[in-house]
């Protein structure tokens, strides 16, 4: 089934007491709907002028998840990462309903890109870079993004890269949040400790999920069909999927995609190689 | 590289080839004591460790009071209040630890702090204490792994505020994070547990950390070797996570002569010593009567003083099992002449009479490991190999001729010999 926005755009813009002028709706799903809209007052009633992707979470369920994206994200700012501005709870049509504002990010998906074909080598490696990065600032932290895939990432229409929805990510404090024998993120994209549902990642977890995302980069189609399986217990190799890219980019796909994730190079590492084979 | 698992034994005779440095226990010697300690007259101290050894908070006060009250004295257990010791009003430290051990004894709640306040003193106070010491490296304080439970929270809460307190004290030399693990969560196929891999993900991924130093704690007390696989096998995978895979340095401490093994995988400095406690660790036993045990290198074990050692040798075993070192060449001459160890006084099979046969262990682990210093990674593989090839060959001999009795270990080699070979296997891949 569908999932439908329960609420008129009239309801919403009524319910922010117009410091919002609702644009058009983006998304809809089962966990919240996301319109563009331009936020022209703070919550202090001084005058702004913001274009945001506000996201409405509509599933109370969801709750512990949406709170830690905005304890991930609170004072987090990073040039690969949407920016947090404002979040909250709100009354509409009388029902309390948890709301972000986040930075509007002009661009599109990676996996809307994707649907169109591979994208260069240099493209791919401009979105290793930029992902790394975020990888980076968020390890930096001791959080664990969980949940790195093309439908994740959005491509600006400059070719750079931010990592969107942290509703995964955890910090290490909170290691025990999901239930045992659980995992979270999308099949398919499952480093092979998420796999197993191992509960204290690091981020060699995003690491190894950033490589499988490059690789569709480069194929234009996942590099498995989505087989987990295959990826959890033996990972593809870039040379024979894409013997025809730059050796250095196909060697470090291939140490992020090592099984064992203490053999993966560390992500401040590879970035390092990133920001050298992007100039 | 070969460390003394000293413990508490600072003295003992030097041998030929001089040992490069000491792991001290807090369990084995009193702080008052050990801040005392003049280390300049001990060879073996010229690079030194101290493990604080929070793994050992849930120890029963009742199977040994002092050791806990020289821990419950130690600030990063439950210590921040300890009286501090002033000689002027205590007079001497023996009169102090008598004052207070009742009243640190009935502190003790067999528990490690749990607030994060509690747990960032705690664990900036065992840094501080290393520092003061002059330690080579800081060893941090972590709990004993003891549940299979993946989020290993508590751990890494203490490795965190452990790697903040360095980076506030400056810590200028190597951090290791103490891996402690109850065998209790080592006995599933160490290629599939999942803690292995998790704790080996987690140094790595620390650059703060220079590696990891590693304690395997044994459930039964009274092993001299271990010689259960699946605890062997993640020790290796442990150290070859993180060595090979991370570039990173592990100490690993209390397996006894497996540590040539943990070296040959990458270890960068194993330990022990000649007495039970030295070689292993455990909660159900820290201490113990000693009585002499031959070491042989060839045999990878120890072999009975009391009866054994006269089977071999009136099987024309002598020279192949026996390892000759300074200190069992009168044992060794005597044998030759047809006389029984109990004639040569120190080799007699009595109590507390383990001088020589600890100079004896000593000279044999330290003469090995500096041999193993000079090799390759490759090359101390294929000795190891070799080893416990031989070792495996000599217990078959033993057996055969059924001339030892139980004093004799031979339960363990083939074990150690298949460990190493799985994991060379393994480590192909």
């Amino acid at each position: 089934m569908t999932p439908t926005n329960p609420f008129s755009a009239n309801e919403v813009e009524a319910s922010f007491g117009g410091r919002y002028v609702f644009g058009s709706e983006l998304r809809v799903g089962g966990q919240g709907v996301v319109y563009r809209a331009k936020r022209v007052r703070l919550p202090d009633g001084s005058a702004c002028s913001d274009e945001v992707a506000l996201k409405l979470h509509l599933d109370a369920k969801q709750d512990k998840r949406v709170e830690r994206e905005i304890e991930a994200m609170k004072y987090l700012r990073h040039p690969a990462l949407a920016t947090l501005l404002e979040e909250g709870t709100i009354s509409i049509a009388g029902k309390q309903t948890r709301y972000i504002a986040w930075e509007f990010i002009e661009g599109e998906p990676l996996d809307l890109r994707l649907s169109r074909g591979a994208v260069t080598e240099h493209d791919a490696i401009r979105i290793a870079r930029d992902v790394t990065s975020a990888i980076v600032a968020l390890w930096a932290k001791h959080i664990v993004h969980r949940d790195i895939a093309p439908k994740n990432i959005m491509i600006k229409p400059d070719g750079s890269a931010i990592l969107i929805d942290l509703g995964g990510a955890r910090h290490l404090d909170n290691t025990s949040i999901t239930a045992a024998g659980m995992t979270f993120g999308t099949p398919g994209y499952f480093s092979p400790e998420q796999f197993r549902a191992e509960r204290a990642l690091t981020s060699a977890s995003d690491v190894f999920t950033l490589a499988v995302v490059l690789l569709e980069c480069l194929l234009g189609h996942h590099p498995t069909n989505h087989d987990q399986h295959q990826l959890a217990t033996s990972p593809p190799s870039s040379n024979s999927l894409v013997p025809g890219a730059g050796q250095e980019f196909r060697e470090t796909i291939n140490q992020m995609l090592q099984l064992r994730a203490a053999f993966r190079p560390p992500a401040d590492k590879v970035l390092i190689t990133f920001q050298r084979l992007a100039k | 590289m070969y460390f003394f698992n000293a413990r508490l034994r600072f003295k003992i005779r030097p041998t030929p080839t001089t040992i490069p440095g000491s792991i001290i226990a807090a369990s084995a010697i009193s702080a008052v004591d050990l801040e005392r300690r003049k280390f300049g007259d001990y060879g073996h101290f010229k690079k030194k460790l101290l493990d604080p050894q929070l793994y050992v908070a849930t120890v029963d006060p009742a199977l040994d009071p002092d050791i806990v009250a020289r821990l419950a004295a130690y600030p990063w257990f439950h210590g921040q209040d300890v009286p501090k010791y002033k000689s002027g009003e205590h007079g001497t430290r023996t009169a102090w630890k008598k004052k207070h051990k009742d009243s640190l004894v009935s502190k003790w709640t067999r528990t490690v702090p749990t607030t994060p306040d509690a747990i960032r003193k705690a664990a900036r106070a065992a840094v501080e204490f290393q520092l003061k010491l002059g330690c080579e490296g800081v060893l941090l304080a972590v709990p004993l792994t003891t549940i299979a439970d993946q989020t290993l929270q508590a751990e890494l809460d203490w490795i965190e505020a452990g790697i903040q307190a360095c980076v506030d004290l400056k810590v200028d030399c190597p951090v290791y994070a103490t891996v402690a693990l109850s065998e209790a969560v080592l006995h599933v196929p160490a290629l599939k547990n999942p803690i292995i891999h998790a704790l080996s993900n987690h140094i790595a991924s620390r650059a703060e950390l220079a590696g990891a130093y590693i304690v395997l704690e044994q459930t039964e007390p009274g092993n001299y070797f271990w010689n259960s696989k699946d605890p062997l096998m993640a020790l290796l995978v442990l150290i070859d996570d993180l060595v090979r895979g991370a570039g990173k340095k592990v100490i690993v401490n209390y397996v006894g002569t497996f540590g040539l093994v943990g070296n040959a995988v990458g270890a960068e400095i194993w330990s022990t010593g000649y007495y039970l406690m030295q070689r292993r660790f455990s909660l159900k036993g820290m201490t113990g009567i000693a009585r002499p045990r031959y070491h042989s290198l060839a045999l990878a074990g120890d072999i009975g003083v009391k009866e054994d050692l006269a089977r071999i040798r009136n099987a024309g075993l002598a020279d192949k099992l026996m390892t000759p070192t300074s200190a069992d060449a009168i044992l060794r001459t005597a044998l030759a002449h047809g006389k029984d160890p109990d004639s040569v006084p120190e080799w007699k099979y009595s109590p507390n009479n383990a001088s020589a046969a600890q100079e004896h262990y000593l000279q044999i682990v330290s003469d090995t490991g500096a041999k193993l210093d000079t090799m390759s990674l490759a090359q101390r593989q294929d000795w190891v190999m070799r080893w416990l090839t031989e070792a495996v060959k000599l217990v078959d001999v033993i057996e055969q001729k059924e001339i030892v009795g139980m004093a004799t270990d031979t339960s363990h080699q083939k074990v150690w010999l298949d460990v190493f070979t799985d994991w060379k296997s393994y480590a192909k891949q």
